[in-house]
């Protein structure tokens, strides 16, 4: 069969020791046996490894944080497409989907196709809305409640009993023992996240992790139970195990079911020692760890971009357990004209 | 009676893997021997039969270390159990 040639952009280039799930997502698109993309990576850091690597990534525009606001975004979207005609765009970055869903119709009109969640599923499951959206679902998830300041814990502290999960509203968790660090915390995630800042009851147990992706009719095209089996002290998993869990893919298929998820998504759970299962997280995009889907059967990042192309896309029902990723670091030793081009033309 | 889960896998070089939790172990050769006598399905005084016959050990020694090998089994939730031995 040939492969059909589509232009694909996307973002989360961030390679580092906290990773985006750019470059993994590039791994699958390139192992497609049904697509013949063209990388265009959309960076917002001269650092980011992804624009070096051109065996992955075709070619790198500079794009301005979401946090500069829509317009300057959606310009230079604009530009880069008259130069790339570019078919889809994948952002795999929580802070900067927002944006882009709002735009989804602006993008479409340019020609570029996303497959985003809605407006309502994204909304809906963010932190501080899990006790309701965990009540909505019928899933066990710990209390929690957002705060503003230290002097909101306050007054819900007796709720709680230490130690409380701190967590900013896109990224960063801590655990607290006392007032005294929910106050270390709190300042440390405001001051690069921003507020709220969720408190979240503690659940002792494994955390297990599923990537899957949800075709927006309430199916579920695929799935992958996994096991952090490395922590880095950053939280972010070095190594993981593929996993055989119907327990966890029963959930998954129930929570895409019921709100008729699309797009990717991550659900971070917890293990209790009584086999009960706790949602703590859902993750609106694909996790940085989705190349082990990959090389377990499921082609997540490939099957994201037919249905963005409202391509038949056949649900995965298999894959292998016990298949390991193990992350390495590598020292890459670039150009000093390429750093320089990235630097001053926005372009490499 | 002990049994070990239906899921998990045994090489014959004793690495065990968990499915279910994605841990994995490793026997010594004894180990390896027990744990696949118990999986054919022999209970302990079958497990003690077929070992004194290999290997020069009192029965209330191997006792005692068998059951402290099961425990640990069973810690591991490697087993699940039927009845008593």
């Amino acid at each position: 069969m040939e492969k059909i040639k589509l232009n694909i952009a996307l973002s989360g280039l961030n390679n580092i020791d906290s990773p985006g799930p750019g470059i993994p997502v590039i791994r699958g698109i390139r192992d497609s046996t049904k697509i013949d993309a063209r990388i265009i990576g959309l960076a917002y850091d001269n650092l980011e490894p992804g624009p070096y690597m051109h065996e992955l990534v075709d070619k790198t525009y500079k794009v301005p944080y979401p946090s500069d606001g829509v317009e300057p975004l959606l310009d230079r979207i604009k530009y880069i497409q008259e130069k790339e005609h570019v078919d889809v765009l994948i952002p795999n970055f929580d802070s900067e989907l927002f944006t882009f869903m709002k735009s989804e119709k602006v993008l479409r009109d340019m020609g570029i196709r996303t497959f985003l969640p809605t407006l309502q599923q994204f909304e809906e499951r963010h932190k501080s809305n899990l006790p309701q959206y965990g009540e909505k679902y019928g899933v066990k998830v710990p209390y929690s409640e957002p705060i503003g300041s230290i002097m909101d814990f306050r007054k819900i502290e007796e709720k709680f009993d230490y130690p409380v999960v701190v967590k900013g509203k896109f990224y960063d968790a801590y655990i607290a023992y006392d007032l005294e660090q929910v106050g270390i915390y709190f300042n440390k995630i405001a001051a690069k996240w921003g507020l709220p800042i969720v408190i979240q009851e503690f659940v002792r147990g494994t955390e297990v992790n599923v990537v899957a992706l949800g075709d927006g009719n309430g199916n579920t095209v695929g799935a992958v139970p996994m096991r952090k089996t490395y922590i880095t002290d950053k939280g972010k998993g070095w190594g993981g195990i593929t996993l055989q869990d119907p327990a966890m893919l029963d959930l998954t298929h129930k929570i895409i079911s019921q709100t008729h998820w699309r797009g990717g998504m991550e659900l971070e759970l917890i293990r209790t020692a009584a086999n009960e299962l706790y949602m703590i997280e859902i993750n609106p995009r694909l996790p940085a760890w989705v190349y082990l889907a990959v090389a377990a059967g499921q082609n997540l990042p490939e099957a994201l971009v037919m249905l963005a192309m409202g391509m038949e896309v056949k649900p995965f029902t298999h894959y292998e357990v016990g298949k390991m990723f193990i992350r390495y670091s590598y020292d890459m030793i670039c150009d000093l004209k390429e750093f320089e081009q990235l630097s001053t033309k926005g372009e490499l | 009676m002990t049994r070990i889960k239906k899921n998990i896998a045994i090489s014959d070089s004793g690495f065990v893997f968990d499915p279910g939790t994605g841990d994995s172990y490793s026997l010594n050769p004894t180990g390896l021997e027990i744990v696949q006598l118990i999986k054919s399905g022999k209970d302990f005084q079958q497990v003690l039969a077929e070992m004194s016959i290999k290997y020069e050990v009192d029965p209330e020694s191997f006792e005692r270390y068998y059951y402290d090998f099961t425990t640990t089994l069973k810690q591991l939730r490697l087993t699940e159990s039927d009845g008593e031995d």
